[in-house]
């Protein structure tokens, strides 16, 4: 993986360096946990912020960077049971996912109010885990490689910006006796476009 | 490529800045423990002897006194002013599960005893606390100038112990001179609480050792 970390940075300083145009992004996301994440944290979380970086290589196609933090909290008063027994205590359970991901998009034809795109990044997802049980605390941070598919549109708008909304699944697999975290986004923000 | 709207000079400086404070506001709301009482802390275990049925125990016996577990060499800080009401709880549940005092003028050996324990621990550690733009003074040596002022504090806490343990006592081993643990409940929390604060935790959490072991009873 370190390799293809390596190739990929490689090609992105390679495209940013050259490409004329480029597009910066920053978004609030609200993330919806799924699988062994929501197993963990459930319902609709609402901290979490994204930065990115793309740049155009052809008319319709860029690459980039992109930068997220998403938070997942969940208390509760809970009784669990054990083989002899039972214990009961507040429970805290949080998720600290950084995914640091390269990226590809594709722009398709678009109107003049939306322009619609899709695109997939690759990359590390750096999740910390915590869980506090009464004044005991257990807590676990790995790296973990992931893969996000996107949706997104693109929304100009008078004053320079772009509004920016899309839907990215990520999902981070296993690593060691960590299992995977995997999540819906729904990320809305703004994007700077830069053209030259 | 038409289609994109220009950006304005500074617009890029305008969301790096927007992009930093939102990160400084997610930090600043980033969620600790979530536990903002001392009895939010409160953690209740049980434990029992799954051969055991403890329908058939009738009576049991309970001494008027709490025995307070101190580390040799230390002195026993431990309060005595919950004894009576800690007692008075479990004796409570106990009899509404349908077991019965022991009566000392009895012939008969009790069926189980009940022996309340109570037990302190001091728990030391140090703590990052975020602060905020008027925390930051400058002064810091090249290399050292906090992107975001925070500090280390130490901190302490003491937590408060109380175990019921239940004994079978019909079960006495005489060549290793103890008598069976048949079920055991451990109630750990913060200490330092105020006085109306730990009877209501007591009693809450009294109450519920007995609720999540619903084996109890007759």
């Amino acid at each position: 993986m370190k390799y293809i970390s390596i190739i990929l940075l490689v090609i992105v300083s390679t495209v940013a360096v050259q490409a004329q145009s480029s597009f910066f992004g920053m978004t609030y996301d609200v993330s919806i946990p799924t699988g062994d994440t929501e197993k963990y944290v459930s319902g609709v979380q609402w901290r979490g912020f994204g930065l990115e970086g793309r740049w155009y290589t052809s008319k319709n196609i860029t690459l980039g960077f992109a930068w997220d933090w998403n938070v997942f909290h969940e208390s509760s008063l809970e009784t669990a049971e054990l083989e002899t027994g039972a214990v009961t205590g507040n429970q805290n359970r949080t998720i600290n996912a950084f995914p640091f991901l390269f990226t590809a998009h594709y722009y398709l034809k678009g109107g003049s109010f939306v322009q619609p795109y899709f695109g997939i990044g690759a990359g590390t997802y750096f999740v910390k885990k915590r869980l506090d049980v009464g004044i005991f605390t257990l807590e676990e941070e790995k790296w973990h490689f992931g893969l996000a598919p996107e949706i997104g549109f693109l929304f100009p708008m008078d004053l320079g910006f772009n509004i920016l909304v899309k839907l990215k699944y990520n999902y981070a697999f296993e690593s060691g006796d960590a299992e995977a975290h995997s999540y819906l986004g729904i990320n809305v923000g703004f994007a700077s476009i830069e053209l030259f | 490529m038409k289609f994109w709207k220009k950006s304005r000079s500074g617009s890029l400086l305008a969301l790096a800045l927007i992009g930093v404070l939102s990160a400084l506001y997610i930090w600043s709301c980033y969620p600790d423990s979530g536990l903002t009482s001392a009895g939010d802390y409160d953690l209740i275990i049980t434990q029992y002897d799954p051969n055991k049925d403890f329908s058939i125990f009738v009576t049991y016996f309970m001494p008027d006194s709490i025995e307070h577990i101190v580390p040799e060499g230390e002195e026993d800080d431990i309060t005595r002013e919950y004894d009576e009401q800690i007692l008075a709880r479990v004796a409570k549940n106990m009899n509404d599960l349908n077991y019965q005092p022991w009566d000392i003028a009895s012939a008969d050996t009790p069926d189980v005893g009940i022996k309340v324990y109570a037990t302190s621990t001091k728990w030391q550690g140090w703590s990052y606390y975020p602060g905020w733009w008027g925390g930051w003074y400058g002064g810091y040596p090249p290399g050292w100038g906090p992107w975001y002022p925070g500090y280390m504090v130490p901190y302490e806490f003491t937590t408060g112990s109380v175990i019921i343990d239940m004994y079978d006592m019909k079960a006495y081993l005489p060549d290793q001179g103890v008598t069976p643990t048949i079920w055991g409940g451990g109630i750990n929390g913060l200490l330092g609480d105020s006085k109306s604060n730990i009877e209501y935790r007591l009693d809450r959490d009294i109450d519920q050792c007995f609720r999540q072991s619903p084996y109890l009873g007759r």
